[in-house]
């Protein structure tokens, strides 16, 4: 066991942590007041670890969303996680099967940036690299299961009538600002809006396939059309 | 809660084995696998602000299915006053807690 690798991780990893706790709060809430229970929802924040995804599949059920649908777009949000998969596979190559399996389990958006700075970092002897993996996915993990708990634990309490669904909202309307940082993707964000707005109606969700698709490829054609540029 | 609401427990190994595989893909298959290919690589970053986008929307604009673009869309406006704060500091608890505090402040009014 590495310490100070473990230390080093748990040290960058802790400022991501309050906003995580809050995250699975609002999750938590919302989840029991969708259906889960506290236990069901704690433990979604633990295999899973996709806070995102869990909102996102809340806001579908809501709207009585099946399961296809809620797992398509959890397949969709989570499709950056391959992205993420393959760029640091080549520098954990070297660990043993196990290992790769403990460091594949939590990657998420914070851990992966943290390991891509660090590990760009010739002095790390690869051989130390799980454990700041470990280090920084232990208390975000942690951060996020809590969190649920507590949420859930007060979503029993917390009546129907402060409109806490609506946080759920508020996390997507903050996630596509933060994303927003070419004038592709706001193209392609705006057709989202638009066509899921006009499809809301539609059956079986076809209106926020319609938008991923017509949206995904609008931005991918106004990148290839502006290149990158502010927006 | 809906009236549709699946099974949970179907929803938390799906969502779980679903978010794990994608993750497994390259660090587990590293030996069998060739990177991801260039033109896959620089479509997956335009799908999460769009499915932001999607999710979202629908809430806001519409009321009982209808487009409400009026101010008496209380969602609408914290939601727009929402994004502007996003915008402007990138702090989601912050966003978070403007909108919520707008959209009290609306319904009360």
């Amino acid at each position: 066991m590495d310490r100070a690798e473990l230390l080093e991780g748990l040290r960058d990893a802790a400022p991501a942590v309050p906003p995580l706790v809050t995250g699975g709060m609002i999750f938590g809430v919302t989840a029991v007041q969708t259906g889960f229970t506290p236990l069901s929802a704690t433990l979604l924040s633990l295999f899973a670890f996709a806070g995102t995804a869990q909102l996102a599949a809340l806001e579908l059920l809501e709207d009585g969303a099946v399961v296809h649908v809620v797992l398509g777009t959890v397949f969709l949000i989570n499709l950056r996680y391959v992205v993420f998969s393959a760029s640091l596979a080549p520098k954990i190559s070297h660990l043993s099967r196990t290992w790769r399996v403990v460091v594949a389990y939590p990657l998420s958006d914070i851990n992966y940036a943290l390991a891509e700075v660090r590990f760009t970092d010739d002095d790390i002897d690869e051989g130390h690299r799980g454990w700041y993996l470990v280090g920084t996915s232990v208390p975000l993990v942690a951060g996020l299961t809590v969190g649920t708990l507590t949420g859930a634990l007060l979503g029993r309490v917390i009546g129907e009538g402060l409109h806490l669904d609506f946080a759920v909202t508020l996390v997507f309307v903050s996630l596509l600002a933060s994303q927003i940082e070419e004038r592709a993707t706001a193209v392609g964000a705006a057709a989202g809006v638009v066509v899921a707005t006009a499809g809301a109606g539609l059956p079986a969700n076809l209106g926020l396939l319609a938008a991923v698709v017509l949206g995904t490829a609008l931005g991918v054609l106004a990148a290839r059309q502006f290149g990158r540029t502010e927006p | 809660m809906t009236s549709h609401m699946p099974n949970v427990w179907v929803l938390v190994a799906g969502i779980t084995v679903v978010t794990l595989a994608l993750r497994a893909t390259f660090v587990l298959g590293i030996e069998w696998l060739d990177g991801l290919p260039a033109s896959v690589e620089r479509v997956i970053p335009f799908v999460p602000p769009v499915v932001f986008a999607a999710l979202a929307a629908p809430g806001l604009f519409l009321i009982d299915g209808s487009l409400a673009l009026d101010p008496g869309n209380e969602r609408l406006l914290a939601g727009l006053l929402a994004f502007v704060v996003a915008w402007y500091t990138g702090n989601m608890l912050v966003t978070v807690g403007v909108g919520m505090g707008a959209l009290w402040l609306l319904v009360w009014l």
